[in-house]
This record gives C-alpha cells, sequence and structure tokens, in this order.
C-alpha cells in the first residue's frame, strides 16, 4: 500500500512543492514540508527517514525566497513538543543534528555560519545578541525577538549560556514555542548548553521594542504603538485622519483602526 | 481562504472590444500587476465579485470560531487552552479585518451580515462539520488551516490592495496555527493508543471536506474565468487542490497515521501525488444546508446576533447620549467637555 | 496555620479565581452579541488563563509536592478549590456576564496594586504582570456597564437586575479568615477587609454613572474560599477536566 512507495518518493514530492511555493514568495505552505522532513531525522528510531541533501537544499531554496518564521515549525519536529516554558532545556537527541542545521537553514541564518559554529572558545554575547536577532517573533515574523524587545539578558555561567526572555503577556501562547525557536537557533549555531530562564519583572512594555522594529512593523503594514494611544499615521499611505474601529485585534497586542483617506484598514501595536 | 463557488458577477470573460474605455484602462492596469485601490474606478461586476468573495471569506472566519470554540472549555492542558483561545480570537480578528476590508468597497458590515443569516451568503463548507475529539482541534488547525494558507498564499496576489495586503499578514498568522495544529497532531499520534485512534478518526472525517476546501473541480467551476482574469482569484481550484495533497502526504506519512484515500499514489510524471475526488454529491448538499453541522452553525450566529440587540441598542443610545451632551456643551459655549 | 500552608492557600484562590472566570468567559467564545465583543471575551479569557498559569505554578513550587500548574487546574475536586463563589455564577445574559466581570475586575485592580508591594518576591512580580492586563479588563467593562446602564430602557433594566443578582456574591471578596491574617502578618498579602472601602468607591463611581442603584446591605453569599461551592462549579469541572480525567497520564 502507500506506506512501500513513501519510503521513497516524498523527497522529490517535497523538493517539488517547495520550489513551487518559493515561486510564491512565501513559505508558508513549505514549512509544514520540511516540518515532516526533519522530523524524520529527529524521530529516531523507526520510521526516521534520515533528511538527504536534496531535502536541505529545498528548504534553503525556500528561505532564499522569503519568511522566516514559518520555516522555523521545523523546529517542532525536531526537539518533539519538548522545552516547554522554564527550565533548562534538554540536548535534543543524536539524530536532531541534520533537523538543526536544516532548520538553521531555513530560517536563513546561512551555512556558513552554521559550520563555523564549533569553534574553539565560546561564541562573544555580541555574536549571541546578533544571532537572536535573526529569531523571528512567529506571528509577526518581520521582528525579530531581540526587536521586540523580550530578550532581556544573555550571560554565559560557566559553560551554560543563559537566556533571559519576559513574556510580552501572561497568556501570552507563543512563548513554548518563542522558546524552541531561541534553542533550535542556538544550537543551530554550536551553542550546547543552554538555560532559557522566564522573567516577569519588570514587566515587558512596549517602550521595549527597538527602533528598528518599529520600523518594521511599519513597513509591513502594522502601525508602531505611540504614547498618545493611538496610531500616528496610516502605514499604508501616511495620512493623519484615522479611526479606531477595535480596542482588540486578531491578536492581544493589537487593536484594528482605519484610514479616513485611503480606507485601508491596520493593525496598531498597542502601547502597554 | 474559505472563498468557495463565488459567483462572478457579468456573463463570462469580456473581450477587449467589448469594454469601454475606461474598463480596457483598468483591465491593462491588472494585467501590468498593478493593485487595484478603494478610490480607483472599477466595474461593478469586478466590485460585487469582491465583495462576495470577501464577505464570504470574512464570514467564514466568524463561523469558524465555532468548531473550535466547542473545545475550548474542555481544553486538556492550560497551555493548549490558550493556545486555542488565542486562535479563536485571532479568527474573530481576521474576520473583523474582512469586514473592514469589504467596506472599502462601500458594503456595510451589517449588510453583510443580513445577508448571511438569511442564508443568501455562504460561509466555507467545512466548518459545517463537527469537531468530535481533541484530536479534531489538532487537524482543524494542521489540514484546514493549511488549505486556507495554500488558497491565501496565492492570493497575496489578487489584484485588490486592501485584500492582498490583508492576505500577507493574514498568511503569517495562519501559519502559526498550522504549526501549533502539527504540535497537537504529533502529540496525539505519539501518544498512547487511544490518542492516536483519535488522531487517525480526525484525518478520516477531516481528510475529504478539506479537499473541498478548494471548491469544485475546474471543469465544473463555473465562475472561474472571469475572476481570473481580474485577478481576483489567481490559481485554479485543481491547481491549488493538488499542492495541498501533495504538501499534506508527507506529513501524513511522518505522523505514521493513514489517509483515508486507498488510492494514493505518487505519480512521477506529473510530479504529483494521484489522489481521490471527494464526494462532489455531499460537498452540494453541504452547500446547500444539509451538513452536518449547517443548522446549528447558522443557527448559532443568528441567536447570538439576535440576543445581542439589546446590547447593541444600548451601546448605540448611550454613544448618541454623549455625542448629544457633548454637541449642547459646545453650543453653550462652555467648550472642552469631554 | 504556618506561612507556606497559607500562602499555598492564597495562590490557590487566586488562580482558581482566574481560572473558573476564564472558562466562563470562553463560554461566549464566537456567541458575542457583536465581533468587537467576541474578539475582547477571547482576549480576556486568554488574559486570565495566562495569569492562572502563573498563580497556579507558583502554588504548586511553594506546595512543594511537585505538581504543576495543570495538575491542580484538572486533578482537584471541586471541595479542594478556593474560587470565589462570584466567579463560577452562570453567564446569564451579556449584561450579567459584564456585570460580574466588572466586580471582579475592581476588585482584582485593587489586590494586585497591594500584591506589587508583596514582601514575597515571586508574587510581587506576577501581580506586576498580571496588573497591566486587569486594568485593561477594568477600563472595558466598566465602559461596557456605562455603556449600557445608561444606554436604552432595556439596557439599564437588564443591567440593574445583573446587579441585584449578583451583588450579595461580592462581599465574599472582603471577608477574611486566618489564611488572610497569617498573610497579611507577614507582609505578603493585604487584609482582605482593607479593600473594601476602595472597592466600594470606585465601584460606586462607575455604577453613578451609569444610572445604576446600589443595592443595599444584602446577605453575602460565601464558601468559595473555604471550599464550599454552589452546584454549579461542579459541573465547570465536570467539561474542563474531561480528558484529563478519561485519559489519566496521558501527554497533550
Amino acid at each position: 500500500m502507500v506506506a512501500s512507495s513513501a519510503t521513497k518518493l516524498p523527497a522529490t514530492a517535497m523538493v517539488a512543492s517547495a520550489d513551487t511555493v518559493a515561486d510564491d514568495a512565501t513559505v508558508a505552505d513549505a514549512s509544514m514540508i520540511a516540518d515532516a522532513t526533519t522530523g524524520a531525522g529527529a524521530r529516531g528510531a523507526g520510521t526516521a527517514k534520515a533528511p538527504t541533501a536534496s531535502k536541505v537544499a529545498s528548504a534553503d531554496t525556500v528561505a532564499e525566497e522569503a519568511t522566516v518564521a514559518d520555516a522555523s515549525m521545523i523546529a517542532d519536529a525536531t526537539t518533539g513538543a519538548g522545552a516547554r516554558g522554564a527550565g533548562t532545556a534538554k540536548a535534543p537527541t543524536g539524530a536532531t543534528d541534520p533537523g538543526a542545521a536544516m532548520s538553521a537553514g531555513a530560517m536563513g541564518l546561512g551555512k556558513g555560519q552554521v559550520e563555523a559554529t564549533v569553534a574553539d572558545s565560546v561564541p562573544s554575547l555580541e555574536q549571541v545578541w546578533s544571532w537572536l536577532d535573526t529569531v523571528p517573533d512567529p506571528e509577526i515574523p518581520v521582528i525579530s525577538l531581540v526587536d521586540l524587545g523580550i530578550i532581556r539578558d544573555v550571560a554565559w555561567q560557566g559553560d551554560t549560556l543563559v537566556v533571559t526572555v519576559t513574556p510580552t503577556y501572561s497568556g501570552c501562547p507563543a512563548t513554548s514555542i518563542i522558546n524552541l525557536d531561541i534553542e533550535t537557533a542556538l544550537r543551530g549555531h554550536g551553542i550546547e548548553t543552554l538555560q532559557i530562564k522566564r522573567q516577569l519583572s519588570p514587566a515587558w512594555t512596549t517602550d521595549w521594542l527597538s527602533d528598528a522594529g518599529r520600523a518594521k512593523l511599519e513597513d509591513y503594514g502594522i502601525a508602531p504603538p505611540q504614547p498618545a494611544g493611538g496610531p500616528e499615521r496610516c502605514p499604508n499611505c501616511q495620512a493623519t485622519a484615522l479611526s479606531r474601529v477595535s480596542q482588540f485585534g486578531s491578536t492581544p497586542c493589537k487593536a484594528l483602526w482605519r484610514c479616513d483617506s485611503c480606507l485601508e484598514p491596520f493593525d496598531y501595536f498597542k502601547c502597554i | 481562504m474559505y472563498a468557495q463557488m463565488v459567483k462572478t458577477s457579468g456573463s463570462g470573460v469580456k473581450s477587449r472590444s467589448e469594454m469601454g474605455a475606461q474598463e480596457q484602462a483598468f483591465q491593462a492596469r491588472i494585467d501590468a500587476g498593478d493593485k487595484i485601490e478603494p478610490r480607483d474606478w472599477m466595474p461593478d461586476e469586478y466590485r460585487k465579485t469582491l465583495i462576495r468573495q470577501i464577505g464570504q471569506h470574512a464570514h467564514s472566519e466568524i463561523v469558524g470560531q465555532l468548531p473550535e470554540g466547542n473545545w475550548i472549555t474542555r481544553a486538556p492542558t492550560l497551555e493548549r487552552k490558550a493556545i486555542l483561545l488565542a486562535k479563536v480570537q485571532d479568527e474573530a480578528g481576521h474576520g473583523l479585518y474582512l469586514y473592514c476590508a469589504a467596506e472599502t468597497l462601500g458594503v456595510s458590515r451589517d449588510e453583510l451580515l443580513t445577508e448571511l443569516h438569511a442564508g443568501r451568503m455562504k460561509y466555507s463548507s467545512i466548518f459545517n462539520y463537527p469537531t468530535l475529539n481533541w484530536a479534531d482541534i489538532g487537524a482543524v488547525g494542521w489540514l484546514v488551516d493549511g488549505a486556507a494558507i495554500v488558497n491565501q498564499v496565492a492570493l497575496q496576489r489578487t489584484s485588490y490592495g486592501p485584500y492582498s495586503r490583508a492576505m500577507v499578514r493574514i498568511c503569517k498568522e495562519e501559519s502559526f496555527h498550522a504549526r501549533q495544529g502539527f504540535v497537537i497532531m504529533m502529540k496525539m499520534a505519539s501518544g498512547t493508543p487511544a490518542q492516536r485512534a483519535m488522531a487517525q478518526d480526525a484525518l478520516d472525517r477531516l481528510w475529504y471536506p478539506s479537499l473541498m476546501m478548494f471548491g469544485p473541480s475546474d471543469k465544473d467551476s463555473v465562475h472561474s474565468e472571469q475572476s481570473m482574469a481580474w485577478k481576483i482569484k489567481v490559481k485554479s481550484n485543481d491547481e491549488l487542490r493538488q499542492k495541498y495533497v501533495d504538501q499534506t502526504i508527507p506529513q501524513i506519512e511522518y505522523l505514521g497515521l493513514k489517509c483515508p484515500d486507498a488510492d494514493i499514489r505518487w505519480n512521477g510524471e506529473k510530479g504529483g501525488y494521484d489522489f481521490s475526488e471527494p464526494d462532489w454529491a455531499e460537498f452540494y448538499e453541504v452547500i446547500k444546508g444539509n451538513g452536518p453541522c449547517n443548522k446549528e452553525r447558522l443557527g448559532a450566529r443568528v441567536k447570538a446576533w439576535d440576543d445581542g440587540e439589546w446590547v447593541r441598542d444600548g451601546l448605540m443610545a448611550h454613544a448618541q447620549k454623549k455625542a448629544a451632551a457633548k454637541h449642547a456643551a459646545a453650543q453653550e459655549g462652555s467648550g472642552n467637555v469631554e | 496555620m504556618g506561612r507556606n500552608d497559607a500562602l499555598f492557600q492564597f495562590l490557590l484562590r487566586l488562580g482558581d479565581n482566574t481560572l473558573i472566570l476564564s472558562h466562563r468567559v470562553s463560554q461566549w467564545c464566537g456567541h458575542g452579541p457583536v465581533l468587537e465583543e467576541d474578539i475582547a471575551l477571547a482576549n480576556t479569557a486568554l488574559d486570565l488563563i495566562g495569569q492562572t498559569q502563573l498563580w497556579l505554578g507558583l502554588a504548586g513550587e511553594i506546595e512543594g509536592n511537585g505538581r504543576s500548574a495543570d495538575d491542580l487546574a484538572y486533578l482537584r475536586d471541586a471541595w479542594d478549590f478556593r474560587n470565589l463563589l462570584l466567579v463560577e455564577r452562570p453567564n446569564g445574559d451579556f449584561g450579567q456576564t459584564m456585570m460580574r466581570q466588572f466586580l471582579f475586575d475592581a476588585w482584582q485592580v485593587l489586590m494586585l496594586e497591594r500584591l506589587m508591594g508583596s514582601g514575597d518576591a515571586r508574587v510581587a512580580a506576577i501581580a506586576e504582570k498580571a496588573s497591566k492586563e486587569a486594568a485593561y479588563h477594568l477600563e472595558r467593562s466598566s465602559g461596557t456597564v456605562i455603556g449600557l446602564g445608561d444606554g436604552t430602557e432595556e439596557s439599564h433594566r437588564r443591567m440593574q437586575a445583573a446587579l441585584e443578582d449578583l451583588w450579595p456574591y461580592s462581599g465574599e471578596m472582603f471577608v477574611g479568615d486566618e489564611v488572610d491574617e497569617v498573610l497579611a502578618q507577614a507582609g505578603i498579602a493585604p487584609d482582605a477587609g482593607s479593600l473594601k472601602e476602595e472597592w466600594e468607591q470606585m465601584v460606586g463611581n462607575v455604577l453613578a454613572e451609569a444610572t445604576l442603584s446600589v443595592p443595599g446591605a444584602a446577605y453575602v453569599q460565601k464558601g468559595g474560599k473555604s471550599g464550599v461551592h454552589t452546584e454549579h462549579l461542579g459541573f465547570v469541572l465536570a467539561e474542563m477536566q474531561f480528558l484529563q480525567r478519561a485519559y489519566p497520564g496521558a501527554s497533550w
């Protein structure tokens, strides 16, 4: 039945569809495929089909074109659903190496970096910050976790890299996926012992959004937060005559507004 | 996603010679890949077709809250509950966004809702299927949002500016949901025998309905050509369905589940899978209102609207009182009364 | 009662309040009077679940028996729940839901404000995080109470009825017991009664603007804080805990 052919066919299928997707300039669907491929590696015994070069290549193709956040789905498969919340993340089993490399590739980190990670001395904190700056927010992938201001601290404690993260709000459903993405990215750069610490106080505020992050949000069509409590201008046409449609938008951090000039509905990142 | 069988206004594809100068210029802009903006001139039929499509999309988002909302109070962990709540909020938010996008075309949200409640406008057929076990919540994220994304990725290139820009952001948020849905499926598929059975059961029930989300086969899709010419629709139903199947089968295998279609075969020549068509007779029945949950879903929306009338009236009356008081104060010249 | 025992009980009260209220609010998903309210209700329920994870997580830590927030939420029976009776009241109409929310939000905002100065740093940190959300909820629920109280004749009538229905359940927030006394002495939490005056003033101002009349002194319905609940809680838990109870030990 299906299974017999399945062992050989998916690789081709995946390459094919990843390419098609890339031509659509977004990774949305390819990411889940990548997920399945990497997953096979991560899963270890039994069903494992070692990821092949062609699959990795397909993930790279995808990454070239486009968005990154979706591609990070791969991370889920690599570590299973593990690494939840705070606490020391366990090192994934040996089988995940190809997966980690692949997810790093898919995240647009570039192969060179991945290969160059096993260095003699520990990476500098500056280097770690710059790696973290390539990890996108899972829901608004145009900004990085560093842009968002939720990475509060990075420090070496002996051999352990401690990354301190502040949730944007208590019920943020992306928390465990964010932790997983951080872990996947850093492991891709050869960080072996990693602890992700949750810090509640001081509570996150939109003041911690970086200027780069604010600019990227606006480019993407989301008006950045303003102390005045409403958007400064329409992200589409820059007009300033605006009306609020709803105090809450599709995510707790956003409200929905409309431009009275070009009529564009747009999200406003609320100031908290 | 969520736009199936959207009726295209007008009669078939117009040729250049049938168009006036204004319309020819409009078509030329579309052909050149320009975006049409709300204040631009557009043919009536284009406007009407878009209203139908965006409206149906918005309706699908809000009706889509129901099958998932069904499990919020029974979610098995606090984290799963939070994730599901966030997802349902997200859908309502997308609905609101899309109603606003439809309003840029000169129709009001209330008008669209009236059409929905009267059964004159549709929402995606998928939401007329029930969510019967917890794995359905994973499968909805994975299969239903997965199918929606395939559709919406194509729609990022649609000709109407506000709709196309909305799709870019909505796709990102939905791929996050698809990812979370897949995590649930992985948990279930690698869990206890009972959990694996739930995962398989969810896949068995939702596989064909998810294929139906792309609408009828191209040979039976009567509305497509003009919509394609206007770039309201960008890829054909069958093209999108093929792409969806090709991306989903390896995922099913990865999960260690069995696709309910026994005839799935890799076809090296076309570079895609051969698969069985869903039961189109069932599809048309669901569209007509005879699906397993049509009555509950629409009934719930109508009841919410009717029960909420006093709330909307109350809030409106209060807003008017405030405005009148402000106006009166301004009349008296007392100035800045808030 | 030792300080740790008292703190454990107190954290259960906080976490159970947010958990049960979130459950109630989430029952509105997809059934709200207008789309904006659907969104806001889901958002409120989500914030409350987030707070539940924090409070019950800390409760489990303090207890020291290895119980997680999920264990506490899903594997206790009704008599071990410590939430106020107010939050388990059925939703009723939208007016009752929003009145319940308002009475609770006003109390929660004051409570969290005090807890931000708690002598226990872990409690203070959670309170700081949650207080921003609570302030937002209060802003919204008071706005709705005012809008509907001072709206049409019908909306006014419904809101007055909701207020009278729920008022007897508000008193429990200010009835202290040994748990509160131990923690007040230790400088960890405020004395329950100490919030009353400020709460009455805050609530009174909003109700006045809503043109609603504050009910006179009523018999105080209480018991939730010590585990004696109304019949409603059993059904809430039967629904909420179903999967965990039916498939013990499974990982979700």
